[in-house]
């Protein structure tokens, strides 16, 4: 290499790293800009632990375990694990007809219902499913329904996204085979696309599972079914005692959701040999 | 599934034989004028193709990478929509179709890929079985609910290309020459009038290719189909063809007997083509 050229490629390395501090100063900055803007006081963080020992041992322990052996409550774990079942599986069996629309690849509509199917998944991802919960209160009035169609929204716009992105990285070649044998968009769907996400789908749904039923759990916050409405009632009265053992209760059914989802992947992954989606 | 007694007795039979002596006057397929530019391409990739092909014809199209041999093939059956020119089925205008219609035609047109394009995780059965996919109702597909006739028809057809032990493995656990076997039973499957076969030997070694070469031509004599085959290997077009055409920077530059064609003809085919095509 001549000297004029080793001189050029230490130059480019020199402003490359000088770029690369600029970039984390502009970072550090942001930080304190925002740290600033919020008027957030870093030094409230050392006495955090301390206060959330004493409130916890003074006001949440013992939790009050006789209070969700209730009846009453227990029917109301049954109606969160019912509308995060039927919202996962409603929203699944919507969800993969809309990507499929919405996939830059294989929509059978590539006009305008490509861009409705793309603009209801980003739409229904736009709202965070609480937000879905009071509008569709505000509209249908307190109990299950809302909640569920709440959830179902979720669902659609968090398990869609990931469908499409399956889809618009399948190989086309088998879709390219059912065209030539003169086979209709039904028929392209089911045996060129779908055999090519199918592992994909099965991880993403059960992956979904997960973070609906965690949503589920808590949109009876405001009234839209489930246990989440006892967690609001006891925390509004001040009852610490039952609110720790809501919590508590909700935190093991959310790990042995996720016992049941890894297993379920698990047990996937050894039949197709397919690495599943695992987050 | 069937005894092995059985499964020797059934032989395929095509859906449609050889053609009635008046028909074999008229061609089978007629290109005229045919272009296709692909969107954003700053020229024609076909400009100006045009021949005819009989019925039961076997015809090999050769040409160097890049000269429009796929898109040629592609066209036809409108898997890539042509920008002028016409395309006649027998009496149907294949570019004029759209729809269920575009759709009844292609039915009518077998397709054999480089790459097979078969559906990995389906079954050596399943997938010839698809080869009729266009005339199933797709959810009686979906869940394997094919009448035990069109099961027999599909057997027999695997049997024939030495597949028959294979009926029930995924095609995923095929070789490659295993596969384009498969490929072959699919397109016959359809029972169509014509096959389009696109570089059916790249993919394998040569003693394996001059094998499905010579069951590709051997299954359409049988089945009175025509075949419109895209051969890289000039040898391969040599042995299996009767006629040729031969394409250059998408233009048809020989069309006839391999025998017209000597090395200088072949050393402008193959001689360097615009890279700016490939």
């Amino acid at each position: 290499m001549s000297s004029t050229n080793t001189l050029m490629v230490l130059q480019k390395r020199r402003r490359r790293s000088l770029l690369r501090f600029l970039l984390l100063l502009a970072l550090g900055a942001g930080l304190w800009l925002t740290l600033q803007y919020l008027n957030v006081r870093l030094e409230r963080f050392a006495t955090l632990f301390d206060r959330l020992g004493t409130l916890l041992a003074t006001r949440y322990y013992p939790p009050d375990f006789e209070y969700i052996m209730r009846p009453r409550f227990l029917q109301s774990v049954l109606e969160t694990i019912h509308m995060a079942l039927l919202a996962t599986l409603a929203g699944l069996l919507l969800a993969i007809p809309l990507a499929w629309l919405a996939a830059f690849n294989a929509s059978p509509l590539p006009g305008v219902g490509k861009s409705a199917a793309r603009v209801f998944i980003t739409g229904a991802r736009a709202i965070h499913e609480m937000i879905w919960a009071i509008v569709f209160i505000m509209v249908l009035g307190f109990g299950v329904l809302p909640g569920v169609l709440a959830l179902t929204l979720g669902c659609i716009g968090f398990a869609g996204k990931l469908f499409v992105e399956e889809i618009e990285s399948i190989d086309d070649a088998p879709v390219e085979a059912m065209r030539a044998a003169g086979a209709g968009p039904l028929a392209v769907f089911f045996f060129g696309v779908l055999p090519q996400v199918r592992t994909a789908f099965i991880g993403i749904g059960i992956y979904t599972w997960d973070v609906v039923f965690r949503s589920a759990t808590v949109v009876g916050f405001f009234g839209a079914g489930g246990m989440g409405w006892y967690l609001r009632r006891t925390a509004d009265q001040l009852q610490s005692d039952r609110v720790a053992a809501i919590i508590l209760l909700i935190a093991a059914l959310v790990v042995v959701s996720e016992v049941i989802s890894h297993h379920a992947r698990t047990a996937l992954e050894g039949r197709t040999g397919q690495r599943v989606l695992a987050r | 599934m069937f005894e092995s007694s059985e499964m020797a007795q059934l032989r395929f039979v095509p859906a449609r034989h050889a053609a009635p002596a008046a028909a074999l006057a008229e061609p089978l397929l007629q290109v005229e004028n045919l272009r296709v530019r692909y969107p954003g391409a700053p020229e024609d990739v076909l400009r100006g193709v045009g021949f005819t092909l009989a019925p039961r014809e076997f015809v090999a199209v050769i040409g160097a990478s890049g000269s429009g041999k796929s898109t040629l093939l592609r066209a036809i059956n409108r898997l890539v929509e042509p920008s002028a020119g016409s395309v006649r089925l027998g009496d149907i205008e294949v570019t004029a179709l759209q729809g269920g219609a575009l759709r009844r035609c292609r039915r009518r047109m077998g397709m054999i890929f480089q790459e097979f394009n078969l559906i990995e995780r389906y079954r050596v059965l399943d997938n010839v079985l698809l080869g009729r996919v266009g005339s199933q109702q797709a959810l009686r597909a979906l869940f394997s609910i094919y009448p035990a006739t069109m099961i027999a028809e599909a057997a027999a057809l695997l049997d024939r290309v030495g597949l028959g032990a294979f009926l029930d493995q995924r095609v995923d656990a095929l070789s490659g020459g295993q596969r384009q076997r498969v490929g072959i039973c699919r397109a016959l499957f359809q029972a169509p009038e014509l096959l389009l076969v696109d570089e059916p030997t790249s993919s394998l070694d040569p003693r394996i290719a001059n094998d499905i070469m010579a069951q590709i031509r051997d299954l359409a004599q049988e089945s009175g189909v025509a075949a419109l085959c895209n051969i890289h290997d000039v040898a391969l077009a040599r042995q299996f063809a009767s006629r040729v055409i031969a394409l250059r920077d998408g233009i048809i530059v020989h069309d006839g007997p391999f025998d017209e064609l000597d090395e200088a003809a072949l050393g402008g085919i193959y001689a360097a083509t615009d890279r700016s095509r490939l």
